[in-house]
This record gives structure tokens, C-alpha cells and sequence, in this order.
């Protein structure tokens, strides 16, 4: 039973419905930093859920934003990429480290990356 | 010891085959506040340092401030109308006030807000109000306190001596002209990375001129260095160039990226991009570098004393500068210079996992300074050890004291 309205709530693209249970949390995050810090404050257990739901998705999912231009997407669409963006960091912990983040970096480790001469 | 270092076939290079015989140094030369303190004056007030390049500064007017650290100077660079760029510290001639807040702009002068004494863009005294307070103070002559300025192959170089010992020619030597047309100005798409650390700066230079850690620290965030037949991680080539040195990472042959993002972000970005149009000349195919063509490398490091690395990559280059503030604290700036920004979904999603990447794999580097400095301060290490493989460490701390002590 939902009572989550459509158009208020986050929401994905059709096909995607699976993984909304983590727009709440990954939809809403702009830069690296934050996902970052997000993927610090949670368990390796909680990453590996969102590993195991959205890697064998990775494909479709560039596969439809393939169809829109290089810039800004409709929102169920940021809410897919912004998933993706929680992924290469999520990825780092579950492929790499074997850890949420490099366990011996102290609490308030932080790199602020900005893109002085981006062309973008 | 100078000059190229060829590694013979059967084993790797080693301190005794460089005479560099020195295999420890007292724990001080890490914590202590005397030995910051000659640093800062002996080296960072003597020595050139890069800080900038000149594409930050491409138009006449174009000005970036720069905190140097070390000394606590405010710089000032400036692209005036005459096309030379020109450092002065942002310190009003009246009675001090930084000139100049915006960190980054256009000018056609400069305007202190206190006074409002005004200067050129060349750093000269244009205006005084009530000039006639001042009889001794004369414009179009007197101005910004200037800071010596020299360009190599696009890196602006600073220097705080009043007068340099020598040329940023003469300083960079052998090294510059080696590395004197890299085509360091096609990598264009810049990400910035600083990194203030609880840690002795050289501590961070150290990390990066010894394979021995790479497959340990980085046994898993660098899966595609470490090699059986290499268990210590040597580098295959070592060149060294007066006080300034290069080093080469090798690439292990078999690797194959396996887990499934990781060979997707590769897949979609960096092996799709390679199909596109080069966006430049290749840093990686320069002759100067990696001279025995060994295949496949990582990168090539470029090491300019005293703290600056620039490692040439297969898709730019990453810069860093060490800024010690004291024997305990440091700032490393980390940027990384790209051949193209991200034109799609997939290559930006590529772009995000390769910045996770390298930012995890800084952090193992960063994290091990920090843990070295607290180890080292608690007093009971006396000397730190340099193996016969960390010739790089021996070579460094050799030419550190030496340019202390003005040996070289």
C-alpha cells in the first residue's frame, strides 16, 4: 500500500521503479564530496545493497539517458544519473577497498574538488 | 650520480649503485620546528616554485591571488599590458593593506580600499591622493613590492630572494631543458584537489618517489601496478638531474579490470574517448618521456626541487605542490589536468569513478602521512630508515640538507 503521490515524491523512469527505495537518499547529491560523505556514514552492508540493485542496471540506465542531450535532464532522469554518480563512489567501497572508505583517513576526511577551468 | 639511470636486466636499482649511502636520518629532520624553520628560510625563501600556469592568466589584466603558505606571502600574479607576467605581494606601499581580495579576475588596476593609492597592472604607483603628503614617494616608480617571476614551458616559477642565487634556467638545469616543450597547454579540463594535511610535507614527497608501498598501501586501489615479478614495486627507469629527478611506474601487463563498474567507467569513458580525436599532442608519446618506451606505465613522475611533482599520466597530468606551515602541518595541493571535459552522461559518470578512484588512493597516502607524523612525534623512533630501494628518499634528503647547508 503506498500513499507516495506521483509528481511530488521523488520518482524515476518507467523501468526503474526498483531502485527508488534510493532516491531519497542519493537523488538530492551534487557533488563528489557529499556522495562521499554519504557513503562514509553507512555500513558496507547497506552499500552493497545499493551496489547489488544498481550495478547490473548500469547499463540500461545510460543506454536511456543516451536518448537526452549532454546537460540538464528532466527530474526523474537527474534522479537515475544522480543514482549512477552514487555508484562510482558506492563501487570504491564494495570492489575496492572492502571498506565505506579508506579506514585508516581520520573522520573529518574531506576533499573539496572543484573544477577551476572545466569546460563544461 | 647525474643523468640517466638504466636498470640492469638481470636486478633493480639499488642506494649502493648511487653511492648513496646515508640509510637513515634522525627523526628530527621530520618534527622538528628548527628544521622547518631552515626550510622555510634555506629553501622555500631561496629556491623557484612553481605556482601557477600561465593559462590561468591568459588576457592582459588577468590577475590570480595566491596564498604561499610556507612564507605567509600574499601574491599577487598579473598578466599586464605588455603580455609579461609579474609577481608582487599584495601589500599596499602606503601602509600595507592587501590590495587585492578577489581571488581571480580581470583588472586594469588596482585600487587600495583604505587610501585609495592606485597601481597598474604592471605594479607601479598610477595615483596618491593628496600625492603632495607623500614627497618622497614617487608613481610610475615606486608601486607593489615585487616578487621575481619566471615562466618555464607554461609553469609560472616564483622566487622570494631579493635576489635569486640563479635563473630559473640555471635552477631547473638539465630537467628543464629536458622537459622544456611537453605539451603541458593541450590538458585544459582542470580539477583542483587540496588537501590540507596534519603531517610533515615530505612525508607526502617521499610517498610518491618510492614503488616499495604500491603494493601494499595500494595493493587494491591500484590492482594494475602491482606485478609478481615485481613484488617491491621498482621503478623500471630512475633518472636523476642534478637536484631534480623523474621516476617511472611501471603497469602490470595481465591486469584486467574484472569487477563489473570498475570495467564499465573504463569501457565507457576512457576507452571510448580514445577512439575521439586526441585533443592535443600526447604528454605520454613526448620523446623525454619514458625514454625506453617500457610498456605498459603507469605514469612518469617529474620531481622539481624542492616540492613540486608532476606526474605525466596517459590522459593529462597531475601537479602537486607541498606548502609545509610547520614541522607538523601542510597543505598538498593536488591538480589534475585533463585532455577533455566530460560530453556525455557516460564519460561524466566515468570521470566521477576515476576522481573516486584517485581520491581513494590519495587518501591511503594522505592517512599514512598523518599516522607517520603522530608516530614520530611520539618520541621514540630516533632515526627513520631509507632502503637500498629507497634511493629517491636518500637523494632527496641528501639535496634538501645540501641546498640548506648551500652545497648546491
Amino acid at each position: 500500500m503506498s500513499t507516495i503521490e506521483r509528481g511530488v515524491s521523488p520518482s524515476l523512469p518507467a523501468a526503474f521503479e526498483a531502485l527508488e527505495m534510493f532516491l531519497e537518499e542519493w537523488g538530492d547529491l551534487e557533488t563528489e564530496d557529499e556522495r562521499y560523505q554519504l557513503r562514509r556514514r553507512k555500513s558496507l552492508e547497506d552499500l552493497k545493497l545499493f551496489y547489488d540493485a544498481v550495478t547490473p542496471r548500469l547499463e540500461d540506465v545510460f543506454r536511456h539517458l543516451d536518448q537526452f542531450e549532454y546537460g540538464p535532464l528532466p527530474r526523474a532522469e537527474q534522479g537515475l544519473f544522480r543514482l549512477a554518480l552514487g555508484l562510482a563512489e558506492v563501487a570504491q567501497a564494495v570492489e575496492v577497498i572492502g571498506h565505506p572508505s579508506v579506514p585508516t583517513t581520520s573522520a573529518q576526511h574531506t576533499i573539496q574538488i572543484s573544477r577551476p577551468r572545466s569546460l563544461k | 650520480m647525474n643523468g640517466f639511470t638504466r636498470i640492469p636486466e638481470s636486478r633493480w636499482l639499488r642506494s649502493r649503485d648511487l653511492k648513496l649511502e646515508e640509510s637513515s636520518v634522525p627523526a628530527s629532520f621530520y618534527t622538528s620546528q628548527e628544521q622547518f624553520e631552515l626550510e622555510r628560510e634555506q629553501v622555500f625563501r631561496r629556491a623557484w616554485l612553481s605556482v601557477a600556469r600561465v593559462e590561468e592568466l591568459p588576457n592582459a589584466g588577468d590577475f590570480v591571488n595566491l596564498d604561499i603558505l610556507t612564507l605567509k606571502a600574499k601574491l599577487i600574479l598579473v598578466r599586464g599590458d605588455d603580455g609579461e607576467v609579474r609577481g608582487f605581494h599584495n601589500s599596499c606601499a602606503h601602509r600595507g593593506v592587501m590590495v587585492v581580495q578577489k581571488e581571480k579576475g580581470n583588472a586594469a588596476q588596482f585600487r587600495c580600499p583604505y587610501h585609495a593609492w592606485v597601481y597598474g597592472t604592471d605594479g607601479k604607483l598610477r595615483t596618491i591622493p593628496g600625492a603632495d603628503m607623500f614627497p618622497d614617494v614617487k608613481c610610475g616608480h615606486d608601486g607593489l613590492p615585487p616578487v621575481h617571476t619566471g615562466i618555464w614551458n607554461g609553469f609560472i616559477f616564483v622566487n622570494f630572494a631579493k635576489e635569486p642565487e640563479e635563473s630559473l634556467e640555471e635552477f631547473l638545469g638539465e630537467a628543464g631543458v629536458l622537459f622544456s616543450d611537453l605539451p603541458f597547454e593541450d590538458y585544459n579540463h582542470e580539477l583542483r584537489l587540496p588537501q590540507p594535511l596534519a603531517t610533515n610535507w615530505k612525508h607526502i614527497s617521499n610517498a610518491f618517489t618510492e614503488g616499495y608501498h604500491l603494493g601494499f598501501l595500494h595493493k587494491n586501489s591500484l590492482p594494475f601496478v602491482f606485478d609478481r615479478e615485481n613484488p617491491l614495486t621498482d621503478y623500471p627507469t630512475v633518472r636523476f638531474m642534478g637536484r631534480h629527478s623523474a621516476n617511472i611506474t611501471g603497469a602490470n601487463s595481465k591486469w584486467q579490470p574484472t569487477k563489473p563498474v570498475m570495467r564499465f567507467a573504463l569501457e565507457t569513458g576512457f576507452a571510448a574517448d580514445a577512439e575521439l580525436e586526441p585533443a592535443g599532442k600526447k604528454l605520454m608519446d613526448h620523446p623525454a618521456i619514458n625514454p625506453d618506451r617500457i610498456d605498459p606505465i603507469m605514469e612518469e613522475a617529474i620531481n622539481i626541487f624542492p616540492n613540486t611533482q608532476i606526474q605525466v599520466l596517459h590522459n593529462g597530468y597531475l601537479w602537486y605542490q607541498y606548502w609545509p606551515s610547520g614541522p607538523n602541518e601542510m597543505l598538498w595541493d593536488v591538480r589534475l589536468f585533463l585532455d577533455r571535459a566530460p560530453h556525455s552522461f557516460r564519460t561524466e559518470f566515468a570521470e566521477a569513478s576515476y576522481v573516486a578512484a584517485i581520491r581513494d588512493v590519495m587518501a591511503e597516502d594522505s592517512s599514512m602521512g598523518e599516522l607517520q607524523q603522530q608516530g614520530l612525534i611520539s618520541g621514540g623512533l630516533e632515526r627513520v630508515k631509507y632502503g637500498e630501494n629507497e634511493f629517491m628518499l636518500r637523494h632527496f634528503a641528501q639535496t634538501l640538507t645540501n641546498y640548506i647547508e648551500g652545497k648546491v
